[in-house]
């Protein structure tokens, strides 16, 4: 039975190796899902745990450990039975921690002791004379360097114990080695009468997440030996006020096989501990985590969504070949059968034969896969591979779902073996006299069916998407659209297919006395030649469309996201100063709305001489100003007084996107009139204002101001005309400043930036200049990490990965369908040879047969393409970010020349196979072939 | 006068690594106007003969003349057009367009001829071997005797100096087969040379010439009605 198997294999090689090619395809694209998710994620956990590091990281100190396990526990004065209590909470802690089977890097347990009033003997200068801490950390020793002195005994002698200071508490408190200090009272328990100053030390960064926190609270206090603080003053009189457990976890460890348990434990210990009451918890990488496992399903759904159109062509395809495998095989079945083989029997061959192909695909497929995540993970644009490859492991997982397809596959392959089982020699020979009348899709109007039902989907998204309005975010409805689009595309398809031969026929027609016998051949047999050559049509318009699609789609989100990240940065850098108010305080909030508390002026000099940034520009805000337009009054609105000259060179707005005027003029136009302002397209039509008209308003202390209106803008940074807030206007600051009762208040800078010049120099020069930001904006680093983001990343890539999946595909089907159109018209061939036809008109036929469905389907690709873009990318782009000013669909001429570039290398390897079929075609041969 | 004559004709097929010898040493003529049958067993050489007399193969030795002028010495392209205008085949197999109707299988010989398309003559063709009410016919749709009479139709509608037919009569019954013996010989009649090749005894009488084939040599000819 096996013989006879790959006998058979033998026989149809090429095509098996066609089913093969399509079945490791089909097995790579869905085991490079998990792969590509899983490694993709992996690198994530990690990012986000170690961006949520750098993000709380104070420079002063030493930073947040994302692998903190903090536990806090406050302790009352009276507490009897402390000590007994902190031992049993230490043990539960270090259980919990067991729990989460992470290494512990550094564990401390540190107590903090109650505030001691302190007095310095005569000879010391010391300030210390206020209540000051005492804290003691386990683990202290190896974890500092003395910078002199020694490390505090453990032992109290005389009723002195021995301290170490840092480095600023040895500063802040005036203290030096030796210094001796009587403690007030017996706050520290009996033993305890005097302290000194042992040591003073430096911490040491061993990256282990020891300095867990903010050092400054050591800042202006004693750290005594842990053990002393254990027996003096825990054990013998609870003078504990808090005592703080830390366990700094090995978080590298957590990856996708345990995520799951880890964060089970942590939320089940978050619980408990809550539930304890007297416990508070630091633990940060929990939410982290939490966040990172709705990442992750969302990766992977798009993953899957972006897949599924290829995995359907893929499908068809298995199909297709395996029905031309059995349809070539029909002869033998029926000899087969008529030798009392039975239906169980042929179906067990097929099953066989599937069985040996997908078992190949399934050993070359994941190979194959961990080579398409690379081209995922290295995609930073559609058909473009600037990123970090991706080379992750072949792991259970991916296996599985390699194991899944390959599964599939079989199914996929022996669908069209059922029907061609039951049919015996008879009806065989019948059908084939026949032919095989209308195939099911037509019978089924799967093309109307399949147009209906994507429009309903366009229509239910359209009427979603107004109720929704902008910020959609990242709502999962995008992969669905995604999957109505290909629909909608199969379904034209379809539909251009049905009325193809029409229309081939009326060309035919047209002409028929004219055609030359080649044409004549051509036309006859394209219009009139039913099954194999729908096959093909359908691929080049899928092919094509989906290219078009595809990188219209990447290219439009890619551009969108910069836009998106350019509106709502407003310029390519901005800071907002430290401001100083009239009494010397420092502010680093906003002022609040109704406050008319003035400012020290800011030293815009410095701030205009920040190196890599330059055109500086005031952008100062308020909220709630009071109008007055015409008769109507208590109007609030928004007010933004900048500098309109100076603006319009920083603004980084995406293109110009005013409906009417650009923004130059609208700039212009306020630069030209100090009494002008620009007001926003809602406010216009809400109070009836044009261009020319006034209005007074006023804010604060200020005086009622008249304005003229001189322009009126439908895009200003950061402005959402759908918001409820989108009555806004923009003064000219210099005017506004120049009032009689104008109280300075902060306002922003903007810059335009040198990009030569990096964020990391920008800050040090700000640093130089002395200049101390409450926060700073950089338009360029967050375009680079959202270009990281995995989701933008996965999309460029599915969609790069799915063309050239695509592109293979169809090659093979092109050629698949040449060869066996050539192969099964041997005898035709050689009849017109016989009757005269030479053989280059022979060829001249099968060209013009290429080229008038080749040709029709790419024309129909590039129009369905074009459309399809047209129709679906400005939802998708709705869908992957906030489209504020509105991004037209991007079609670039060079995607066009690229997918060109892949048909026409199809087109010639197609006529090369042609030529050479055609010159191997032996007429006398060919005719005998008919003789049976 | 002679058409065409075949001169100590060889033709070897290989067969594995050795040759195999399908036709010893055949000359034959062939009289213009007349209606020369080949006869003999299966695989007796027949359809070799046939194809190498109407230039589609090659004698592997001897020469083949058609019209005076030696085969093996024309240009393909020569052979082609002599091919497209002169004669006209009908293939043991039958050979239609499966994408086109009756009548455009025959029109499309008169395209490959180089003439007009006719539809008249065609109609006329069609009614000659009696398909008149089968014109928009496709193959798929026409029984194996009317596919193989469209055939016939197809070899003479562009009116050639010489139709071959390869078993014409061998997917006939026994009346249409002669029906179709008759059709040849009105061509003959009106100056076409027919060369044909049959296994069937009853239609012989009609024939001019008979050359009967044994294992690839000529071992009997006579003239028609001379009897077996
Ligand atoms: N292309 C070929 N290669 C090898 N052998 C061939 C080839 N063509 C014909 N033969 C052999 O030559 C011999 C004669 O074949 P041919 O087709 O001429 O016989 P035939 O007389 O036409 O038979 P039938 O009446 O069955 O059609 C046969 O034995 C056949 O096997
Ligand atoms: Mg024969």
């Amino acid at each position: 039975m096996f013989k006879l198997v790959l006998r058979k294999m033998l026989n149809n090689k090429w095509m098996v190796a066609c089913l093969l090619i399509g079945s490791i395809l089909a097995v790579a694209m869905v085991g490079s899902i998990p792969m590509y998710a899983d490694s993709v994620l992996e690198e994530m956990i990690h990012e986000d745990l170690y961006a949520y590091q750098e993000q709380s990281e104070d420079k002063n100190y030493y930073p947040a450990y994302a692998g903190k396990y903090l536990v806090r526990r406050q302790f009352s004065a009276s507490a009897e039975s402390g000590a007994e209590e902190i031992e049993q909470t230490s043990a539960r802690i270090a259980g919990y921690v067991r729990q989460l089977g992470l290494d512990t890097l550094s564990h401390t347990t540190h107590l903090v002791i109650n505030s001691v009033t302190l007095v310095p003997d005569e000879k010391s200068f010391a300030s210390v004379n206020k209540m000051t801490e005492f804290h003691a950390f386990s683990g202290l020793n190896d974890n500092i360097e003395l910078l002199y002195g020694r490390l505090p005994s453990s032992a109290v002698t005389d009723g002195v114990l021995e301290v170490v200071i840092s480095r600023a508490a040895e500063r802040a408190m005036d203290l030096i080695m030796g210094d001796t200090l009587t403690v007030k009272g017996t706050p520290l328990g009996s033993a305890i009468k005097a302290v000194r100053v042992v040591g003073v030390f430096n911490y040491k960064d061993n990256r282990n997440g020891y300095w867990y926190g903010s050092t400054s609270a050591l800042d202006k206090a004693f750290v005594a030996d842990y053990d002393a603080m254990t027996t003096y003053c825990v054990e013998r009189e609870m003078c504990v006020r808090r005592v703080e457990w830390m366990y700094a976890l090995r978080y590298a460890q957590i990856d996708l096989g345990n995520i799951g348990a880890v964060l089970g434990t942590y939320s089940y210990q978050i619980t408990e501990m809550t539930k304890a009451g007297n416990l508070t918890f630091d633990i940060p990488a929990y939410n982290v985590l939490v966040q990172y496992v709705s990442r992750e399903t969302e990766l992977n759904i798009m993953l899957l969504v972006l897949q599924i159109p290829i995995l359907i062509m893929l499908a068809f395809y298995i199909y297709m070949v395996s029905k031309l495998i059995v349809e070539f095989d029909k002869n033998e079945i029926s000899v087969l059968k008529s030798r009392g083989c039975r239906r169980g029997q042929i179906f067990t061959l097929y099953l066989l034969q599937s069985g040996v192909i997908s078992l190949i695909a399934l050993l070359i497929g994941p190979f194959l896969a961990r080579a398409a995540c690379g081209v995922l993970g290295s995609s930073d644009g559609f058909l473009s591979f600037g990123g970090a490859p991706i080379r992750p492991a072949v792991h259970l997982k991916a296996l599985l779902y390699c194991l899944a397809a390959a599964v599939l596959g079989v199914v996929t392959m022996l669908v069209p073996v059922v029907p061609a089982s039951r049919t015996d020699i008879v009806i065989l020979k019948r059908k084939k006299a026949r032919g095989s009348g209308k195939p099911l899709w037509k019978k089924l109007y799967l093309d109307f069916i399949l147009i209906a039902v994507s429009c309903y989907g366009i229509y239910v998204y359209g009427t979603r998407q107004n109720s929704v309005s902008a910020g959609a975010g990242s709502t999962p409805i995008e992969p669905l659209l995604y999957l109505i689009s290909s629909l909608f595309t199969l379904g034209v398809a379809l539909l251009m297919l049905r009325f193809y031969p029409y229309l081939v026929n009326s060309v035919f027609k047209a002409g028929e006395k004219r055609w030359s016998p080649v044409m004549y051949s051509t036309l006859t047999t394209v219009a009139r030649q039913k099954g194999r050559e729908q096959f093909l049509v359908i691929f080049l318009i899928f092919t094509i469309t989906f290219g078009l699609f595809s990188a219209s789609a990447a290219r439009t989100i890619d551009k969108t996201m910069v836009n998106n990240v350019n509106y709502y940065y407003g310029a390519e850098y901005s800071v907002r100063g430290m401001w100083y108010d009239l009494t010397g305080g420092v502010t680093s909030g906003e002022p609040a709305n109704d406050s008319t508390q003035g400012y020290q002026p800011l030293n815009m000099e410095k701030y205009t001489s920040v190196n890599g940034l330059y055109n500086a520009t005031k952008v100062f805000r308020r909220y709630g100003v009071k109008l007055w337009v015409g008769s109507t009054f208590n109007i609030t609105a928004d007010l933004i007084a900048t500098e309109p000259a100076k603006i319009y060179k920083t603004l980084n707005m995406p293109t110009d996107t005013q409906r009417t005027v650009t923004t130059k003029e609208l700039c212009d136009a306020l630069a030209a009139d100090d009494h002008g302002t620009l007001i926003s397209r809602a406010m216009a039509n809400a109070y009836g204002l044009r261009v020319g008209d006034t209005f007074e308003y006023t804010y604060g202390s200020l005086m009622k101001q008249k304005l003229n209106v001189v322009g009126i803008f439908d895009y200003w940074p950061q402005y959402d005309p759908l918001s409820a807030n989108n009555i806004l206007m923009i003064i000219n600051y210099d005017t506004l400043a120049g009032l009689a009762n104008f109280r300075l208040m902060p306002y922003e800078i903007w810059y335009s930036r040198d990009k030569s010049v990096s964020t990391d120099e920008i800050r040090a020069s700000f640093k130089e200049l002395g200049l101390t930001l409450v926060w700073e904006k950089d338009a360029v680093a967050e375009l680079q990490q959202r270009a990281n983001d995995v989701k933008f990343r996965g999309t460029n890539g599915a969609l790069t990965l799915g063309f050239i999946v695509i592109m293979v595909v169809s090659v093979m089907g092109f050629i698949i369908y040449w060869v066996l159109s050539i192969k099964s018209r041997v005898l035709q061939f050689g009849v017109l040879r016989a009757m005269g036809l030479t053989g280059g008109k022979v060829m001249r036929m099968l060209i013009g047969e290429q080229i008038f469905l080749s040709g029709f389907a790419i024309d129909v690709g590039i129009v369905l393409g074009t459309a399809v873009s047209r129709l679906f990318v400005p939802l998708i782009q709705l869908a992957y970010t906030n489209p504020t000013p509105p991004q037209s669909v991007l079609l670039l001429a060079g995607d066009y020349g690229r997918l060109f570039i892949c048909i026409g290398l199809m087109l010639g390897v197609g006529l090369s196979v042609i030529g050479w079929l055609i010159s191997r075609i032996n007429v006398t041969a060919a005719i005998k072939l008919g003789e049976e | 006068m002679d058409i065409m004559s075949t001169e100590n004709v060889c033709r070897d097929f290989p067969s594995g690594r050795r040759k195999v010898r399908v036709l010893y040493d055949v000359s034959l003529k062939v009289e213009e106007g007349s209606l020369t049958v080949l006869r003999g067993r299966s695989g007796s050489g027949k359809t070799t003969l046939l194809n190498i007399m109407s230039g589609l193969d090659d004698p592997t030795s001897g020469r083949v003349f058609f019209a005076d002028r030696e085969f093996s010495a024309m240009a393909p392209a020569l052979r082609d057009v002599i091919r497209a205008r002169q004669m006209g085949f009908v293939f043991q197999a039958v050979a239609l367009i499966p994408t086109m109707s009756a009548y455009e299988n025959v029109e499309f010989m008169l395209r490959i001829a180089g003439k007009k398309a006719d539809r008249a003559r065609v109609l006329e063709c069609l009614d000659k071997v009696g398909l008149s009410k089968r014109v928009e016919h496709f193959p798929a749709e026409l029984s194996g005797g009317e596919q193989q009479r469209v055939a016939i139709a197809r070899a003479m509608v562009h009116r050639p100096r010489v139709i071959f037919a390869d078993e014409p009569t061998a997917e006939l019954d026994s009346a249409m087969g002669m029906s179709v013996m008759k059709l040849f010989r009105t061509a003959v009649e009106e100056g076409t040379t027919v060369v044909m090749t049959t296994h069937d005894t009853n239609i012989m009488e009609l024939a001019d010439m008979i050359y009967t084939l044994e294992d690839g040599r000529v071992t009997d000819v006579r003239r028609g009605g001379e009897g077996l």
